[in-house]
């Protein structure tokens, strides 16, 4: 296999769904023209957003478990869709969902998925060897084979289960593990720890992550690049620390200001949205009626892509941020 | 005013008891938003159902009791309810926006005659025009559009129909709302201009609003005091902004330290452990095994929740309490 310049790249990706029957529904776009790439090194890159920014359309289409309509998803440079077999892509690219009581099964112990992974992805040829990588990925997620083993979904903290399932998601030594809401059902105890285990994930393994979140602290905190959604569009993309100290779309401002900080308390109301569906197939600014700087252009035409610097880029007629020269 | 008096309660199960709160006493005070925060299984929610004295099995009440004690007020007389009678207060003096407020609305019915019901079982004689024109001025004073009244709650999103509950508990200006965990499952802009939409209402009502959450940034922006619950109990309660300031308990510490923040790229670090079984009877102090600054003591004996300053109480070996001398109290 050749080296690629890149890990993840996501050309133009669009993806449509059709609300109500083929009379009387609608088209809904719920992804829109996103592009985004992740390069050879190990980075987590985080997708924020509100419910129903398509955030989870993407981590789905990453994840070979829907295609979409428009657009493709390069892997080292092939195309991951018609490019990889399906056993070939579950090696290099593993998923952890929101939900680690719905991930496994209550009727089957937990250390089995470990082992039913190892053999059919991880390389194992006989259960021993299985039972040896399940125990490595086990030991760097805090864990060992002997404290699980047996053990069913019920017997754990919500904690202890994603870690499992981190664990799970290691045995293949993935080069992307898509997270997805990982932490949303974990306790703020707890949070913390498993934030930081990808992280030091990243950084021994070499293993990147696309952390999906609307947790905007936790966000700042664990990544590298963010890429804010909004009904749909990418609007912002640029590394964290200059986003979340200095967002350049109105939008992202926003995001900002509401998350309830500790520290500095908030003063007037926001403008909530109304259309939410309607919003996604709109032909000018998707924010423009809720934003607080449009002039009559944003109502008019779709705002451009401006670079702001060779790593920053954001979809909006009067960047909040001006451009480097 | 609530008065939570020594309460304890408990989930009957197959495999033996749960006790989900643990003899915990304090007051609730008029005119404030208070806050319970604390981890999950901590028994906040199971708190909420006592205090509005929705206990059903398997849950019950083992000890202990609560006293509403609301203030007269809106041309209504002050009442009395405890424990076994606070049902005859819901919706009038108290009322709950349970967890999940947004799939608690019945589908089949408008948002209108959902609002009618309450206003015919609560306080009837009102025709449905007068009625209507009641709501219509009350969801404008919230600057919510009225014809929301007309749809069904599918056709309105999730924000919507939380906000679609909290008008309703709040429609009869009851004294006292809880309000479980109102904005869990919101995205954050939509849990901004809820949670501004209660402030606003508790300034208006001037009544009080009992705010669970696991969210400590929720209860900063929020709650004027706050308590931390753990393990079925109350380990520290006071002022927010103090709490913050100054946390005392070394769970609060702990949680408050764990806390990301936006500009702070320091590493955090989770809290080591988990909570204990409430299925054992506790021995010590409930947080010893996770506590860094445990000593001797804390194994052996379960330190009392007592006022440690003026206007905050905590229960920890490693905080003496309050001397109760007539002097210490007047400063």
């Amino acid at each position: 296999m050749t080296a690629h310049q890149t890990l993840l790249d996501i050309q133009n990706l669009s993806r449509e769904f059709r609300i109500g029957n083929f009379l009387t529904g609608r088209k809904m776009l719920a992804l829109d023209d996103v592009s985004l790439h992740i390069g050879q090194a190990p980075t987590i890159l985080s997708v924020v957003g509100e419910s129903g920014c398509g955030k989870t359309t993407l981590a789905k289409i990453v994840l070979r478990l829907l295609k979409p309509t428009r657009g493709r998803v390069m892997l080292e440079g092939q195309d991951s869709f018609s490019g990889i077999r399906g056993q070939e892509f579950m090696h290099r690219v593993q998923p952890i969902f929101q939900n680690p009581f719905e991930a496994f099964s209550s009727r089957r112990a937990v250390e089995k998925y470990l082992i039913d992974t190892a053999m059919a992805y991880g390389g194992a040829r006989h259960k021993k060897q299985a039972v040896e990588a399940a125990d490595k990925a086990l030991r760097s997620v805090g864990l060992n084979y002997d404290s699980v083993c047996g053990k069913y979904m019920t017997q754990f903290s919500g904690g202890e289960l994603q870690r499992v399932s981190i664990a799970r998601a290691l045995i293949t030594s993935p080069r992307l593990i898509v997270a997805d809401e990982p932490v949303a059902m974990i306790d703020a105890s707890m949070k913390m720890n498993i934030v930081n285990l990808f992280k030091s994930i990243r950084d021994t393994y070499g293993i990147s992550f696309i952390y999906i979140t609307h947790d905007l602290s936790t966000a700042y905190y664990v990544s590298n690049t963010i890429a804010t959604l909004y009904r749909g569009s990418l609007i912002e993309y640029g590394p964290s620390m200059e986003i979340m100290e200095r967002p350049a779309h109105p939008y992202t401002e926003l995001l900002m200001n509401s998350v309830p900080h500790v520290g500095e308390k908030w003063k007037k109301n926001v403008r909530m949205s109304e259309a939410e569906t309607r919003e996604f197939s709109l032909d000018h600014c998707k924010f423009a009626a809720r934003c607080n700087y449009a002039t009559d252009i944003c109502r008019q035409t779709r705002p451009p892509n401006v670079r702001l610097s060779a790593t920053r880029s954001v979809l909006c007629y009067h960047p909040l941020v001006a451009p480097e020269e | 005013m609530l008065r939570i008096e020594d309460v304890t309660a408990r989930y009957s199960t197959l495999t033996g008891p749960v006790t989900a709160v643990r003899s915990t006493t304090f007051d609730i005070l008029d005119n404030e938003i208070f806050g319970v925060a604390g981890e999950s299984g901590c028994g906040k929610s199971t708190l909420l159902k006592v205090m509005y004295d929705l206990v059903q099995f398997p849950l019950e009440l083992a000890q202990g009791r609560v006293v509403l004690d609301s203030p007269a007020q809106n041309g209504r007389p002050g009442n009395r309810y405890e424990s076994g009678s606070i049902a005859k207060a819901w919706w009038k003096d108290m009322s709950y926006i349970p967890q999940a407020a947004m799939s608690v609305l019945n589908p089949v019915y408008r948002v209108d005659e959902q609002f009618y019901e309450i206003i015919r079982r609560h306080q009837g004689g009102h025709k449905k025009e007068h009625s209507r024109d009641l709501l219509a001025s009350y969801l404008s004073e919230l600057s919510l559009p009225v014809d929301i009244l007309d749809s069904y709650p599918h056709q309105l999103s999730g924000g919507m129909r939380q906000r679609v509950v909290i008008a309703m508990a709040t429609f009869l200006k009851p004294g006292m709302i809880l309000a479980d965990e109102p904005t869990t499952a919101l995205d954050v802009v939509v849990q901004r201009s809820i949670l501004m939409m209660l402030m606003e209402l508790q300034q208006r009502m001037g009544n009080t609003f009992v705010i669970v959450s696991h969210d400590l940034g929720v209860h900063y922006q929020v709650t004027g005091r706050l308590g931390i619950m753990y393990a079925g109990t109350m380990v520290e309660l006071g002022p927010t902004s103090q709490l913050f300031d100054e946390p005392l308990h070394p769970y609060t510490q702990m949680l408050i330290g764990a806390l990301p923040k936006v500009g702070d790229h320091r590493p955090k670090e989770g809290i080591p452990g988990a909570p204990p079984s409430l299925r054992q009877p506790i021995v010590g102090c409930s947080f010893e095994p996770r506590c860094p600054q445990r000593m001797a003591i804390c194994k052996t004996l379960e330190p009392a929740f007592v006022q440690v300053r003026p206007g905050r109480s905590c229960a920890c070996h490693l905080v003496p309490a309050m001397k109760s001398q007539p002097v210490e109290e007047a400063r």
